[in-house]
Formats: C-alpha cells, sequence, structure tokens
C-alpha cells in the first residue's frame, strides 16, 4: 500500500505503530476488570483533613538540636568502656572475640552502661571530640532528617 | 505567568504562604489521597501519609526550584511518603512490603471504608502480587489515567520501559483474574 501520508506532512512519534498494538491490546485485556478498586473513605474527610495539617505546620519545629555529637560520642564512649573493661578483667569463658556487635548494642541499650554527656565526654581527648564533630558536621541535613524520621518516635521528640 | 508558577512563587513568599498552601491542598488533597491509599490500603494509613506529605512539601518548598513541575514534584513525595511508611510497617512487622500489604487486603473485607465486591478485591490481590515498580505504574495507569509522559517524569524512568512495565503488568494481571475469577473463594480470604 502506497504510504500516502507522505504527501500531508503528517507524522507520527518514534514507535507509533510498534508501541500501538501492545497499547490496544493492554486496553482489550483490562477492559472487563474493575475500573475502581473499591476504596470509600470518612464522610467530610477532604473538609475535615486540612485542620491537622495546618495544625501541624503552624507548630515550629522542636529545636531537639538532635546533639548528634553527643550522641555518638556516647555510643563510642560506651563501646569503649565495654572494651577497656573486658581487656583489663577478662571473665571466665567470656572474651571481646566472643562477642557480637550487638550483644554490646543490647548492653548498652538495656542501660547496662549509666553516664552523661559530661561523664562521656571526659573520657575524650579535644582531639577525639574534633574528629567527631569534623565527622557530624558531614551529614547533610537530609540525611540527618531521614535518619531521624525512621529512627525517633513521635513520643521521644515530644519529651525532647 | 503560569498559574503553576504564580503558586509556586505564592508559597515560597512568606507573607502569601498560608493562602498559597491552602490552595495548593485545595489543587491536591484529592488525588494525592487516592494515589497514597491505593498504595498503602488503609484508609488510616493513607491519611497518615497524607499529612506526612504535606508537611514535608510545607517544609521543603523554599527547595523547589521548578526544576520538575509541581506536580510532579508532589507525587513524587507522595509515592516516597508512601514508601516509607510501608518499609517501616514491614520492618515493624519484620516482614517484606508485599506481605504488609497482603496481610491490608485480607482485611478489606471487615474494612468499614471499602465498598468493593469480589471482583475488586480479585484485581488488587492480582495487584500486590506484582513487584513494587510495575505496582505503582499499572496503578498509575489504570485507575489515575496518568500519560506515560506524566509516569516518566514521576518515576523518572523512561516511556518506553513504562510501556513496557505496563504490558507485563497488565499480562500477568489477567492472567491472575483468569486463574483466581473463576473462584474467588481462592483468593478472597
Amino acid at each position: 500500500m502506497k504510504d500516502t501520508h507522505k504527501h500531508t506532512g503528517y507524522i507520527t512519534p518514534p514507535d507509533y505503530f510498534q508501541l500501538f498494538e501492545t497499547d490496544l491490546k493492554n486496553r482489550l485485556s483490562t477492559q472487563g476488570l474493575p475500573k475502581k478498586p473499591g476504596y470509600t473513605l470518612p464522610p467530610d474527610y477532604f473538609e475535615m483533613v486540612e485542620g491537622p495539617i495546618f495544625k501541624k505546620i503552624s507548630k515550629k519545629p522542636k529545636h531537639t538540636a538532635v546533639r548528634p555529637v553527643a550522641y555518638i560520642a556516647a555510643i563510642a564512649a560506651s563501646v569503649v568502656l565495654v572494651v577497656s573493661l573486658f581487656v583489663q578483667k577478662p571473665s571466665a569463658g567470656v572474651s571481646w572475640q566472643s562477642l557480637s556487635a550487638e550483644d554490646i548494642s543490647s548492653y548498652i541499650i538495656s542501660g547496662g552502661i549509666e553516664m552523661n554527656t559530661t561523664d562521656l565526654a571526659q573520657l575524650f581527648k579535644d582531639e577525639e571530640i574534633n574528629t567527631l564533630q569534623n565527622f557530624t558536621s558531614t551529614l547533610n541535613s537530609n540525611t540527618l532528617e531521614d535518619y531521624l524520621l525512621e529512627t525517633i518516635d513521635e513520643a521521644t521528640l515530644e519529651t525532647e | 505567568m503560569s498559574h503553576e508558577k504564580k503558586l509556586v512563587a505564592a508559597l515560597q513568599t512568606p507573607k502569601e504562604q498560608q493562602l498559597a498552601f491552602s490552595e495548593l491542598l485545595r489543587q491536591y488533597k484529592q488525588p494525592l489521597y487516592w494515589h497514597i491509599r491505593r498504595m498503602v490500603v488503609r484508609h488510616e494509613d493513607a491519611d497518615d501519609v497524607l499529612q506526612n506529605t504535606f508537611i514535608k512539601v510545607f517544609r521543603n518548598i523554599k527547595k523547589f526550584k521548578g526544576d520538575s513541575k509541581l506536580y510532579t514534584w508532589l507525587y513524587r513525595i507522595a509515592t516516597n511518603e508512601a514508601m516509607t511508611h510501608l518499609n517501616k510497617k514491614a520492618k515493624q512487622g519484620q516482614c517484606t512490603v508485599n506481605d504488609v500489604k497482603e496481610q491490608a487486603l485480607k482485611n478489606l473485607k471487615s474494612d468499614p471504608y471499602f465498598e468493593g465486591g469480589t471482583a475488586e478485591q480479585i484485581l488488587l490481590k492480582a495487584i500486590a502480587a506484582l513487584p513494587q515498580k510495575q505496582q505503582l505504574v499499572f496503578t498509575m495507569k489504570y485507575f489515575e489515567d496518568h500519560t506515560y509522559q506524566q509516569l516518566s517524569e514521576i518515576l523518572e524512568t523512561s516511556v518506553g520501559a513504562l510501556k513496557s512495565s505496563y504490558h507485563i503488568a497488565t499480562a500477568k494481571i489477567t492472567a491472575y483474574v483468569k486463574e483466581h475469577g473463576s473462584n474467588p473463594l481462592t483468593v478472597v480470604r
């Protein structure tokens, strides 16, 4: 058949005829399927939803300041302390090698070590604290925000 | 200046921000809600994610440079928030995102905010059985009537790849429906 379109100047998007058949088949095969999934919502939901959103955005984000240096310092110091305890007084049957990072982490989280940030800061030399500060300053705010949203629940933020 | 550009400019101007944000909510709360709802299934989850989406939009609007359309940017945020929500639930339940969705779909029958019948439930289960990206492509094309060009901008995938993804998804869904449709009890538990 003669390609009469050549005389009209009309053109098609690239691969149009190759894709047309696929598109048509897709439309035909989905014809018998429901067009809506059947979800509903509470009456007046869309009128009501704006209230909580405005309430939340009008709250100034609390400067939990999250004190990354303090947190990292706390964790690092706790690990150093645990290591030093085990190195100095090896208990029968327990060695540093036999402990996993998870064991140490659980020990710290369950309150096995009680120290405040001042105590922890004293364990570090100024240079070490500077190194930690340099490390945390390389974290960009989005990474930090994502991490916090993932790991800190609202209750914690409220109490901070 | 287009309507969208005016809206963005107003959103980025402290004095006009509140009013502009109301306008943004008016325009996008419904389409974004349904987009999120189709991803997370339960109304309560969709409500959480919708609120988080708009809060994120509000807090980040100053960073919006207009490299993409506002519409595209909003859908990307909503999609990411919904995925984050699903991942969080999966992590809490120590299972996969698909397990989370399957569980939610199992409970649809008793969900007060679901009025679909067996056919809808089978279709939703067929969609949930797809890989995550195919679920998104199929849902956004089939239920939300996005064009491939819009999908390409939102999902940052080429039109060709999207068409292929949609075609594969459609084939899998029709096969699933054919297999389970004749005996709904095998899928509607």
